[in-house]
């Protein structure tokens, strides 16, 4: 059986086993299949068969969700009834909003590659070798993770909505360090086809960035002018979108809240040219078209030219305010912008740094929505456009919206990066006044 | 993989054959005090005789086909939540995992796979895939694996409670969170109240090549709730989060916490902190309540003290460790007063249970002595890197779908010989921050700078407590940290904290970790604004 009967199946027991109750069944198969390296050698892999099948169950507003992983009949029959004897004893949620009925729901292209869903052990070992090889030859240390991997997945609800997404990944990541440990370098990438990830590249750039890396001068804690790295970029923007909510937004506690009630939508918060879009369906960024509860994603533009133009809203709160709903976004992509490459922003800078990456960010304050972090695997001091060498890595304090507010340039190409939260493109962005607040000692 | 990108999306914002010949005599600890199971049929969708044909089958066939060491699991978690807000339920959610792990040791390297289907023609098929990664793996293995011993046992384990959270009727476990509302809003100023039950239940059976055979249940749970306060006029707005720590146990230590009667100071400590006066920056002397320092403990003291991350394991993704190899045993890590111990055996500690992942049994042992650094955290492959005989016992594996490496034990602060009470540290302190609750954390990929903030921070002159403030952090280098602290509360303020879920490795696997400690005293730490991205 595939997802999507499986899921069939479900409901037509949600239906017999719990007659005039509303359901609806997850059904997803997935590989996880996976090679890790560190020290120079393979040190663990796996190949993991995960299976997901998930029944909400709902009668009245009394509604909850059981789910497991195995596939038996009787295992199935099961979950209904934990899910069915769930809702029942749960307390009314003056929030359920009833399951979905069909949606017009299309098809990404491209979200889908047969070979990287099955992707072999020996070709994870091989990718590993040319790594390890390349670092070896420079004398440095080479650490990283090759995942490969997807699921088929399906979603299906008593009031007749049937749907279905397929989509694989595949993600290298290298770091390299010298064995002195006093320089370091990353690089990493993320597609749909493990045959578009070059892993020759992604090591030249990380062993290159450790040992250009190696004995970083001093830099002083300040806000400085930063040229961001892609892979920062999109660290940051898994916050902004965190924050990108209509209900915390109206009801007071968020950066989006207006003081004195009501939204910032409409006010211009963001750089000129600043555009942030969610579409599932743009060939860069293929993505579910739905979410978890079979609800349509249509291409939503956030952030337009500067401008706060959408929050994600639930279909509760939509109904509530007399508004659309519009579920979280599966796939961002923040726009490039007008440089031609890194290299050009690095060019206008006269004193800065370019920061490569960003390690271990928290959540700080979100009234401001500024967040912690700490750089990490290179950090480089700017002088007259040019870089004059490593410097010291940083704690930093600073707002993805500001960020945002005050980037003075971004690279026309964007890159997809290894990223929490849904699938990301994103340019390197040349921004000021960034608050580096302490140096690290960390390499 | 969607499953993993959905889980990150949830939770991103808001988570080791040798012989088995004689082991040395040792003293170790005893297993924390759970008790043999009376067999929780009900955890095992299978029967025992199927289990164990399973189990046999999946060694028989990595043997066969060359391990020269295996372990296989049959492994089943179970988790269920309930979130309210303010006066309603808005999720009820039971989350089961079921299936089969086998890791083999073969060409000289390791493998695994797994399925979420647990029979004998899935054993084999498992111990394919798992053979096959080894020999794609091997020709990249330039160090001998080789394991610590470890005595060959079969045993039965459970945590020790009175009532299975699991019977606990949802209405029941719901009506604990909604009863909160009705007192938080009772005080002015208050807007929301989100809560959250959470009861986990892990259950697995191991079979090692080398004959032993390990059933444990491990049950743990934990509520928290938080409510925020807001001022319409500013716009501003501030949150206050119980400080209740989860706990491997049942029920019983739910119901006996003070979550309701707390609910009213709750609220009124939110309000106080809205009003409170900024923090000015710069040099305290810092006094952390145990439900604050757990985790600055977990953090410098718990991920450093990690072998792989020291070796550089770790080096692709969480990092590395200031507290080197070279350094063990001459490092001055923290002033003579601090004693830190690592164990996975005391009562109640989210980590503790009797055997580890690769069947070891747990112990306790020191990680600083007089701070000075003397201990690490290692494993069977592991223990042999720093020259130790045995493993410490720290494996493990989050569910079947996961390799078992080094987690975390239970990480804790000894307490003092003098039997201080927190008052005792605020009565000796003449200009200083007193600091209760977690907020925000973060710590560098070597673990030297760090930064925590709070629940609650208090102003402290000529030994009172004089008001509240706000924006509080307080950012400093893990060992000039831990080098000043000057005073550590006696054995009865010695508090257990924890979390449920750790993330380390990748893939990424969370660990259920407690940190017992009592309150302590830290001298001229930075304290910054965090309201002003931590300028002056």
């Amino acid at each position: 059986m595939n997802p999507a009967e499986v899921a069939a199946q479900v409901v037509a027991l949600i239906k017999q086993q719990a007659p005039g109750a509303e359901g609806r069944a997850t059904v997803s198969f997935g590989r996880n299949n996976e090679t890790r390296f560190a020290a120079n050698e393979i040190t663990t892999a796996g190949d993991v068969e995960v299976t997901r099948i998930a029944v909400t169950v709902a009668r009245g507003k009394r509604h909850a969700t059981a789910s497991h992983n195995r596939l038996e009949p009787a295992a199935l029959s099961d979950l209904v009834k934990r899910a069915a004897t769930m809702a029942s004893l749960a307390p009314e949620d003056p929030e359920w909003m009833g399951v979905l009925g069909p949606q017009a729901l299309r098809t990404p292209t491209g979200a889908f590659d047969a070979a990287t869903f099955a992707l072999s052990s020996d070709v994870r070992a091989e990718a590993a070798k040319k790594v390890i090889a390349a670092a070896d030859g420079k004398g440095v240390v080479a650490a990283g993770f090759y995942s490969a991997g997807g699921a088929t997945s399906a979603l299906a609800t008593t009031a007749g909505l049937v749907a279905s997404h397929s989509s694989s990944e595949a993600s290298l990541t290298v770091s390299a360090r010298n064995p002195e440990g006093t320089g370091s370098g990353w690089a990493g990438a993320e597609r749909v086809a493990a045959s578009e990830l070059d892993a020759s590249a992604l090591a030249a750039v990380a062993v290159d960035k450790a040992v250009r890396s190696q004995k970083p001068g001093a830099a002083e804690p300040k806000p400085w002018k930063v040229v961001l790295d892609p892979a920062c970029v999109a660290e940051m923007l898994a916050f902004f979108l965190d924050a990108l909510d209509a209900r915390r937004a109206d009801e007071g506690r968020s950066f989006f809240s207006k003081k004195g009630g009501g939204t910032r939508l409409g006010e211009k918060m963001f750089a000129p040219g600043i555009t942030l879009k969610g579409d599932p369906f743009d060939p860069a960024t293929p993505a579910s078209p739905y979410d978890g509860e079979g609800l349509a994603i249509e291409p939503t533009t956030f952030v337009e030219n500067g401008t706060l133009r959408s929050l994600v809203t639930s279909r509760f709160w939509a109904n509530k305010t007399g508004t659309q709903p519009r579920p979280r976004p599966t796939a961002v992509h923040l726009l490039g912008g007008e440089a031609q490459s890194v290299e050009q922003l690095i060019a206008m800078v006269d004193r800065g740094l370019y920061v490569t990456r960003f390690w271990y960010t928290r959540w700080l304050d979100p009234q401001t929505m500024t967040i912690t972090g700490l750089t990490r695997d290179g950090v480089f001091l700017i002088e007259k456009g040019v870089i004059k060498g490593p410097v010291n890595n940083f704690r930093f304090n600073e707002s993805p919206a500001a960020v945002l507010a005050k980037a003075k340039a971004w690279t026309q190409e964007t890159a997809r990066v290894p990223a929490r939260g849904p699938v990301m493109r994103v340019p390197a962005i040349l921004t000021e006044d960034f608050h580096m607040a302490s140096v690290s000692a960390a390499v | 993989m969607l499953s993993r990108r959905a889980f990150v999306i949830q939770s991103s914002l808001a988570a080791l054959g040798a012989g088995c010949g004689a082991t040395a005599a040792r003293s170790i600890s005893p297993p924390p005090p759970g008790v043999a199971p009376p067999a929780p049929e009900a955890a095992r969708p299978v029967p025992e005789a199927t289990l164990a044909a399973v189990l046999g089958r999946a060694l028989d066939e990595a043997k066969r086909a060359g391990a020269t060491y295996a372990d296989a699991r049959v492994h089943q978690r179970r988790h269920e939540t309930i979130r309210t807000r303010e006066d309603h339920v808005t999720d009820a959610t039971s989350i089961e995992t079921y299936g089969l792990a086998l890791r083999v040791l073969a060409f000289g390297a390791w493998g695994f796979a797994s399925s979420p289907r647990v029979s004998e023609v899935d054993a084999a098929d498992v111990a394919r895939r798992a053979i096959a990664i080894a020999r794609a793996n091997a020709g990249a293995q330039k160090r001998k694996i080789d394991l610590a011993p470890t005595p060959v046992v079969t045993e039965k384990w459970q945590t020790a409670m009175s009532v299975d959270p699991f019977t606990v009727p949802l209405a029941d476990r719901a009506a604990l969170l909604l009863a909160l509302w009705p007192e938080a809003k009772k005080v002015r100023g208050i807007a929301f109240l989100d809560g959250g039950t959470h009861a986990s239940d892990e259950w697995k059976l191991l079979a090692t090549s080398e004959g032993s055979l390990i059933e444990q249940r491990i049950v743990r749970v934990g509520v928290d709730y938080q409510v925020t306060a807001k001022n319409d006029k500013t716009g501003e707005f501030v949150t206050r989060a119980h400080e209740l720590p989860p706990m491997q146990a049942g029920w019983e230590y739910i119901a006996g916490a003070s979550l309701l009667a707390d609910a009213r100071k709750i609220a009124e400590d939110a309000v106080e902190k809205l009003a409170a006066a900024p923090v000015v920056p710069g040099k305290k002397d810092l006094i952390l309540a145990p439900s604050n320092l757990w985790l600055t403990i977990h953090e410098s003291v718990g991920h450093p003290t990690e072998l792989d991350r020291a070796l550089g394991y770790e080096a692709g993704y969480a990092g590395t460790s200031f507290a080197t190899v070279d350094k063990l045993g001459k490092l001055k890590y923290a002033s003579d007063l601090v004693s830190i111990v690592a164990d996975k055996t005391t009562p109640g500690g989210l980590a503790s249970c009797a055997y580890d992942d690769e069947g070891v049994r747990t112990q306790e042992w020191p990680l600083v002595q007089k701070g000075l650094f003397v201990g690490y955290q290692t494993t069977r492959e592991q223990a042999g890197w720093i020259g130790e005989k045995e493993s410490r016992g720290t494996a493990y594996a989050q569910d079947h779908e996961a390799f078992p490496f080094q987690r975390m034990p239970n990480v804790s602060l000894r307490p003092g010989e003098k039997p201080l009470k927190l008052s005792d540290l605020v009565s000796a302190t003449d200009d200083g921050i007193l600091i209760s609750g977690n907020g925000s954390w973060s710590i560098d990929q070597q673990r030297y700078n760090f930064q925590f903030g709070g629940q609650m921070f208090y102003e402290v002159k000529k030994g009172k407590v004089t008001r509240a403030l706000k924006d509080v952090a307080y950012q400093a280098n893990s060992l000039e940290f831990w080098k000043s602290c000057d005073m550590v509360g006696g054995k009865e303020s010695w508090q257990l904290h924890g979390s449920l879920s750790d993330g380390k490795g990748e893939p990424p696997q969370s660990n259920a970790v407690s940190h017992g400690c009592p309150p302590a005293r830290f001298r001229g730490v930075n304290i910054i604004n965090t309201g002003r991205r931590g300028a002056a």
